[in-house]
């Protein structure tokens, strides 16, 4: 009875339906293709917001791909009444329920991804740890490459238990900060201002945002942050290590003492 | 030869009210198409090709007649006098006639000119006098001599700054590079500076001062020099038509994409600091090799966008609409003025 009301649920299919469905699988997939190969090399060629905003397209474009596919296949097999829908959906929801359960929660929290935008391609982002540039969003997974260069894939349904932390938001603004450990005795005003010159020269520097330094006291001595942004968000390490050298330069210039720390912890 | 008749075409504007000229659609539409073709095509080496610099020049160069400019100064300062103004701010774009100007002003006007010390200096650890203004009127002729982008350099330049934020006993003048002037005002907090600027030239001003020999050769300029009469007589110069010519095209320089963002730095700082040599230029640029910059530098030497002279190099008079927009593409600190 039950094996013949699941029958009743889906078309005849002939030869000609079948040649549909491969025709429009075939146009999806060519585009979804198209649209992952040709946006990023488009996106590299742009800089600041419209790469972001470039970049940003690839999964949008997939996903719209995928809906408009699904709703010209589905009613090739199925006549699309609501008992049928509903008895389709019910057999759906069983057998995710049972065997594909972790695959289809990284697919629905994809979709959700893509709504939310809790990262977008290009977005600087701490998921579960791992601190990356977002490569790739697929179906499944969002790709990061770290800054040692290691492409890790990261399902999506990370994102139903983990804070993600994303560095720019999909923006051009990524905050760096350079850290100092100095002697309580240096003289902190001395100090502040020799950092904040350092950060209003250095080349990699967003002059529209502000620099920021500030000091705590700590047990060991004076920990000095100095914050201000890149022009882009992909010259973080190095406007880092240029403030840091150069930074450092200038300190001993001043002959500031350094602070001997085991180790530190930023907050 | 001088052609400029009209004495109106001078005026100095707050820089508030600076406003780019518009550009006719069909002018942006080509140069977003050039731009579009530039970036798909990064190798290209010609953006365009032109008939009219192939033919016989048809008109003779263009040279700025100063009077009127110099009077329209002179209208400004009394003006700041009568408002008790004491220090006048003149901030001015790379090429602008402006600079040649206010020299030719300096020397027809007997205020005294502040001592600069020299940027090499600048970057030692002696530490720097201290600015004193004198109780007679004085000029400072462009405040990027004396400064630096280093963390030493710009010493000089704060005292500088500390000592005008007070009423001075005499009137003076500053004279400022636009770029300078927007990165201080971004890096020091808003400088709160009442500053003026040259009221930039649209398409009647281009043909009233017969910079442009007909309407369609003044919106071309127009969409090149973006209402900068330096840049547009340049352009002038180097691509001489016929008035009654229809085909004007004006080859503008293209920055190389190879060392995109070392050309973005070393760009930035020519035109902050009006032109470096290339030691300054290391000095400013520490983090990046010498060898990379001096790469750099020749091969947009080659491509026409930056010169070499007595040891200074600037970017040119035609690369820098180039340079221009090399730099807004990348968001990069750039200013419309």
């Amino acid at each position: 009875m039950d094996t013949e009301k699941i029958r009743d649920l889906f078309k005849t299919v002939d030869s000609s339906a079948i040649v549909e469905v491969v025709a429009i699988v075939l146009v999806a997939w060519l585009i979804v293709f198209l649209s992952q190969r040709l946006l990023p090399r488009l996106a590299n060629l742009f800089h600041s917001k419209k790469r972001l905003y470039t970049l940003a397209l690839i999964p949008l474009i997939r996903l719209i791909v995928v809906v408009i596919a699904l709703v010209m296949i589905v009613p090739i097999f199925i006549e699309p009444t609501l008992q049928n829908m509903v008895a389709a959906l019910g057999a759906l929801g069983l057998a995710i329920g049972f065997a594909i359960k972790d695959y289809v929660s990284s697919l629905i929290a994809g979709i959700v991804a893509i709504h939310e935008m809790p990262y977008r391609p290009g977005d600087w982002v701490t998921i579960d740890g791992i601190y990356g540039e977002v490569a790739h969003i697929g179906l499944r997974t969002v790709e990061l490459v770290t800054p040692d260069d290691t492409v890790v894939a990261m399902p999506h349904e990370k994102i139903w238990q983990n804070a993600v932390l994303n560095a720019n938001n999909g923006g051009p603004s990524l905050m760096c900060v350079a850290e100092f450990f100095l002697t309580p005795e240096s003289n902190g005003l001395l100090v502040k201002e020799a950092l904040e010159q350092v950060a209003f020269t250095s080349p990699y520097l967003q002059i529209h945002k502000p620099v920021v330094v500030t000091v705590n006291e700590e047990t060991w001595g004076t920990r000095y942050r100095l914050k201000a942004y890149p022009v882009d968000p992909r010259q973080q390490f190095k406007f880092i290590t240029d403030l840091s050298l150069r930074s450092k330069q200038r300190l001993l210039d001043l002959e500031v003492q350094f602070a001997k720390v085991e180790t530190a912890k930023s907050h | 030869m001088g052609t400029a008749v009209d004495d109106t075409l001078w005026q100095w504007i707050e820089l508030t009210d600076y406003e780019t000229p518009s550009v006719p659609t069909t002018m942006l539409a080509q140069r977003w198409w050039q731009k579009t073709l530039q970036t798909l095509k990064p190798n290209r080496v010609d953006v365009s090709s032109s008939s009219s610099t192939e033919s016989e020049p048809v008109q003779a160069e263009f040279e700025f007649a100063y009077d009127p400019l110099l009077g329209a100064l002179d209208t400004l300062l009394d003006t700041q006098r009568q408002n008790d103004v004491r220090i006048t701010w003149l901030v001015l774009p790379p090429n602008s006639p402006a600079w040649n100007a206010v020299d030719e002003w300096t020397k027809r006007n007997s205020w005294q000119q502040l001592t600069v010390p020299q940027r090499d200096q600048l970057l030692t650890s002696q530490p720097v006098d201290e600015v004193h203004l004198p109780s007679e009127p004085w000029i400072m002729t462009d405040l990027s001599r004396g400064f630096i982008r280093h963390p030493l350099g710009m010493r000089w330049l704060q005292s500088f700054l500390k000592t005008t934020l007070h009423a001075a006993d005499a009137p003076g003048l500053v004279v400022c590079g636009s770029w300078l002037y927007y990165y201080l005002e971004k890096t020091h907090g808003g400088l709160n500076r009442q500053a003026f600027t040259l009221r930039p030239f649209d398409t009647d001003h281009l043909v009233t001062s017969q910079l442009a020999v007909s309407r369609a050769h003044a919106k071309r300029l127009l969409a090149v020099s973006e209402g900068n009469p330096g840049v547009a007589a340049a352009y002038r110069n180097a691509f001489p038509v016929s008035a009654d010519e229809t085909e004007i095209v004006l080859e503008i320089p293209r920055v190389p994409t190879v060392h995109g963002e070392i050309s973005t730095f070393v760009l930035y700082a020519l035109l902050l600091h009006g032109g470096l040599s290339t030691f300054l230029l290391t000095e400013v640029l520490k983090s990046v090799a010498p060898n990379l910059i001096e790469h750099c530098l020749n091969l947009l030497r080659s491509h026409g966008i930056v010169s070499y002279q007595d040891d200074c190099w600037k970017v040119t008079e035609l690369g820098y609409p180039a340079a221009k927009q090399f730099l807004a593409q990348r968001d990069f600190n750039w200013t419309p003025c």
